[in-house]
């Protein structure tokens, strides 16, 4: 390698580029053992492994490019059909691609490469393939001739240069420190901006708002923070390649067919948060295509096709991403589960998560790996996600896994207690309970209020944080969900709910158990962001985990995946947007309307599955909305749920006659109730 | 509210440059090289749950710096006031350690004894000052609660 002094660096881009080549490589190999030797296929597998040799010989590593020419060779034998795709080409393919891994981490690492250099022949010697041609002449070298190298195929590949005009797809791999310190600069500029706008304020008596350049710049300076956000995702279908392999590597193994499917491999996300999930999904993948998929007989002797099938599918809804992984296998015995762990029958998909847990059909083993369904759900929560799962005998099981898009920022519902304001995670807000929705009642000398059917225990905000008591009435209460329980707080006021941008409080500080981190506002103040399992253990009086758990699962699982379309109509911002938050994790999708008169337009211009109102707002308000929507044609049979504080039967009977479906009172609500009614709602049309 | 730390308090060789912080009438001393800047009235956030070395949070320049109460890691208590924090990096990060009254510069080229309580690597005479110097690694240590 010509000496530059930026050695390392280059080889840190080469150790980039070759995954990302031979996870191409590998995906081939896949297709090929699915489709056979398709000549687009096998030219861009070729491409492939010449621009890995020539990148390795470039950057020092002679070894590495030596054994990807073999590797070359065979793909130049399949493209120039002197060798037929037996079943041992894809395996010697996927070999190479392991052997020359392993080979690429020694090298980058300073250790011998010869391990992974036998790995790679021994895969290419079960190809059945002619003897390599010779070794290519010496590495190029940057100073040749790139345009002269190109043509000939077996010929040494060399950096080409870059093109005139950038390829709209072309990516180039940047550090993801770099990204963060944009990230960061961003955020500053933006904080900046505020101040320019308060001085123009304070100091010029103009309103910010109205000075064109003022308002370009706000606007240049949100496109760009919204870019420089973006950078920092990736799509779901960089990873699916190992998950892919990890199903096709059993199945192998075990004998099984199984086809894989994906869907939604476009959905982008924060590359920290995918870079998480990796593991989890093998992980859930694995357990599918060698616990879920039954052997070829059993599907056979069931009536089910030979053949299996995985999928994993990723859709974004809302500021969340949900993954889901599904198989067409047996399902998880539950009652096994049950007498493994000693819980009533009911609580047996819970007790797969537990640490430990395996049932004689090592339910929550993952084989050769001990990657159990407890690290799963750790992992997931430690993204501040959630991992759900429904199954059905001998129809399969599905595992739904819900995080945010990214951790930048937090979806939050913004208190006040002890007159600060505060965040609580949105992810584990179940619900809030208005300051007149039941007086608490004491079981045990604690403080609890009702909550649907139950009772849980409520405690004030401020005595947990440490606060003066607040004067006056009380406010409403927010249930949190954590460490597999819930409990209410009572706050002085809800203030709304939007994204945050989670700072953390630095490594300087201990572990405080009440905090997630710190949110820098727009005035420069810092708002603290609550920790909902920390809140919890304090009011319980017990003592936090170590790592924060992942809620319980909020949403009892659907029977189908939920798809419709529910318009939620509220005046109220919060309630609102607590309706859209459940509606979204239990898969709908949700469209907002503040008025009776904007639901009517939003109506008009997309339609609904359901529309769930409240009765008291300006203008139109529920009740003459839902009169409407029965008084339009196209709309008449659109089911109505009313969701209102008017608890009376005089009240009730109003909503019923002017034509709503359901009828709820708020004071009894739970979003239990809530998805039942809107599920219901929807069966029945 | 920001006001940059002056470099100009001399640069005698062998002398350490430093920023002396008054703390309830003993006066501290942080290298000099450390300090980012000195900040007057800090919108200090308080941070429920958190030990009594601990002030808070705040703002600098978009990044949310810990504020440590000098007197009590140095074990005088607490300060009662924080009208100044100097703003120092760490080898674990940034911290904003409180002061009593407004900080000065000097440089510390005169030995006074040996170093005395919780994070003093040194003790200088400055003017009519005795002045205690403390490392800032081992107060970020002290803070986090980590074991020294």
């Amino acid at each position: 390698m010509t000496p530059t002094g930026h050695e390392d660096e280059f080889r840190q881009l080469f150790a980039r580029e070759a995954q990302a080549r031979l996870g191409s490589l590998a995906d081939g190999a896949m297709e090929l053992e699915r489709q056979g030797a398709d000549p687009e296929l096998v030219s861009q597998m070729f491409r492939d492994a010449h621009t890995l040799k020539g990148g390795a010989a470039v950057v020092g590593f002679p070894e590495v490019s030596e054994v990807v020419h073999e590797l070359e060779q065979l793909l130049d034998q399949l493209r120039n059909g002197r060798l037929e795709v037996q079943a041992g080409v894809p395996d010697a393919v996927l070999g190479s691609v392991d052997g020359l891994r392993a080979m690429i981490d020694a090298a980058m690492t300073g250790r011998p490469v010869a391990e992974g250099a036998g790995a790679v022949r021994t895969a290419l010697a079960k190809a059945g393939t002619a003897p390599p041609e010779p070794s290519p002449p010496p590495p190029p070298t940057p100073e040749r001739n790139p345009e002269a190298t190109v043509v000939a195929a077996p010929a040494p590949a060399v950096a080409v240069p870059a093109p005139v005009r950038a390829d709209p797809r072309e990516a180039i791999p940047v550090p993801v420190d770099r990204l963060d310190r944009l990230v960061r600069l961003v955020g500053e500029a933006a904080a900046a901006q505020l101040r320019v706008g308060r001085m123009l304020s304070d100091r010029l008596d103009d309103e910010p708002a109205d000075v064109d350049e003022y308002r370009e710049m706000a606007q240049a300076l949100g496109e760009l923070q919204e870019q420089t956000m973006r950078a920092r995702m990736v799509s779901v279908g960089t990873i699916a390649g190992p998950l892919r392999r990890a199903v096709r590597d059993i199945a192998h193994d075990r004998g099984k067919h199984v086809r894989w499917e994906l869907a939604g491999e476009s959905t982008e996300l924060d590359r920290h948060v995918l870079e998480h999930l990796r593991e989890p999904l093998v992980a859930l993948v694995r357990n599918a295509a060698d616990h879920g998929i039954e052997a070829p007989a059993e599907r056979a002797d069931a009536g089910k096709p030979q053949e299996g099938r995985v999928r994993l599918r990723a859709r974004q809804l809302g500021a969340e991403v949900v993954i889901s992984v599904a198989d067409d296998g047996r399902g998880i015995d539950t009652a096994r589960v049950q007498e493994a762990t000693g819980g009533p029958e009911g609580d047996a998909l819970e007790a797969i998560f537990r640490p430990g847990v395996s049932t004689a059909e090592t339910v929550t083993e993952v084989s050769g790996r001990g990657v159990g369904l407890d690290a799963v759900r750790t992992a997931v929560g430690a993204l501040r996600g959630r991992v759900e799962v429904r199954t059905t005998a001998g129809a399969g099981t599905e595992f739904r896994i819900s995080v945010p898009m990214t951790l930048a920022t937090l979806r939050c519902l913004l208190v006040r207690a002890g007159g600060r304001p505060y965040a609580l995670p949105m992810h584990s807000t179940a619900t809030a309970l208005p300051p007149s929705a039941e007086a608490p009642v004491e079981v045990e000398g604690r403080r609890t209020v009702w909550l649907g059917d139950e009772t849980i225990g409520l405690t004030d905000l401020t005595a947990v944080l440490g606060l003066p008591a607040t004067d006056g009435p009380g406010g409403p209460a927010v249930v949190l969900t954590a460490l597999g329980a819930r409990h209410a707080f009572r706050v002085d006021e809800l203030l709304g709910q939007r994204d945050v941008v989670l700072k953390d409080l630095g490594r300087l500080l201990p572990r405080l158990d009440l905090l997630a981190g710190a949110s820098v506002e727009p005035d420069g103040s810092i708002m603290l962001v609550l920790d909902a399992a920390g809140l919890v253990a304090a009011a319980r009086g017990t003592a936090p985990l170590p790592i924060a758990a992942p809620p319980e699962a909020l949403v009892p699982p659907a029977a189908e995946p939920a798809g419709g379309r529910v318009l939620v109509v509220d005046d109220a911002l919060t309630i609102r947007e607590l309706q859209r938050s459940i509606l979204e994790r239990a898969g709908y999708e949700v469209a907002t309307a503040a008025t009776g008169r904007e639901a009517m337009a939003r109506l008009a211009e997309d339609g609904a599955d359901v529309v769930l109102t409240d009765v008291e707002m300006p203008g139109m308000d529920g009740l003459e909305l839902t009169a409407a929507i029965r008084d339009t044609p196209a709309l008449t049979s659109t089911p109505v749920l009313i969701l209102t504080t008017r608890g009376s039967e005089e009240d009730r009977q109003r909503g019923l006659e002017a034509g709503a479906d359901v009828y709820l009172v708020k004071s009894a609500f739970d979003e239990r109730a809530l998805l039942a009614a809107v599920r219901g709602l929807l069966d029945s049309g | 509210m920001t006001r940059a730390v002056a470099t100009d308090a001399g640069g005698a060789d062998g002398g350490l440059r430093a920023l002396l912080l008054p703390v309830l009438g003993e006066w501290y001393a942080i290298e000099l090289a450390s300090v980012r800047e000195v900040l007057r009235r800090p919108a200090i956030t308080p941070l429920p749950g958190a030990p009594p070395t601990v002030l808070g949070v705040l703002n600098v320049r978009g990044e949310v710096v810990p504020a440590l109460d000098t007197a009590a890691l140095v074990g005088l208590g607490g300060l009662d006031a924080v009208p100044y924090v100097a703003v120092l990096d760490t080898t674990a990060g940034p911290g904003a350690l409180g002061a009593g009254a407004e900080p000065r510069t000097a440089i510390l080229d005169r030995r006074a004894g040996a170093p005395e309580g919780p994070c003093a690597i040194g003790r200088y005479a400055v003017d009519e000052l005795v002045v205690t110097l403390l490392d800032g690694d081992a107060l970020a240590v002290a803070a986090s609660g980590a074991p020294a």
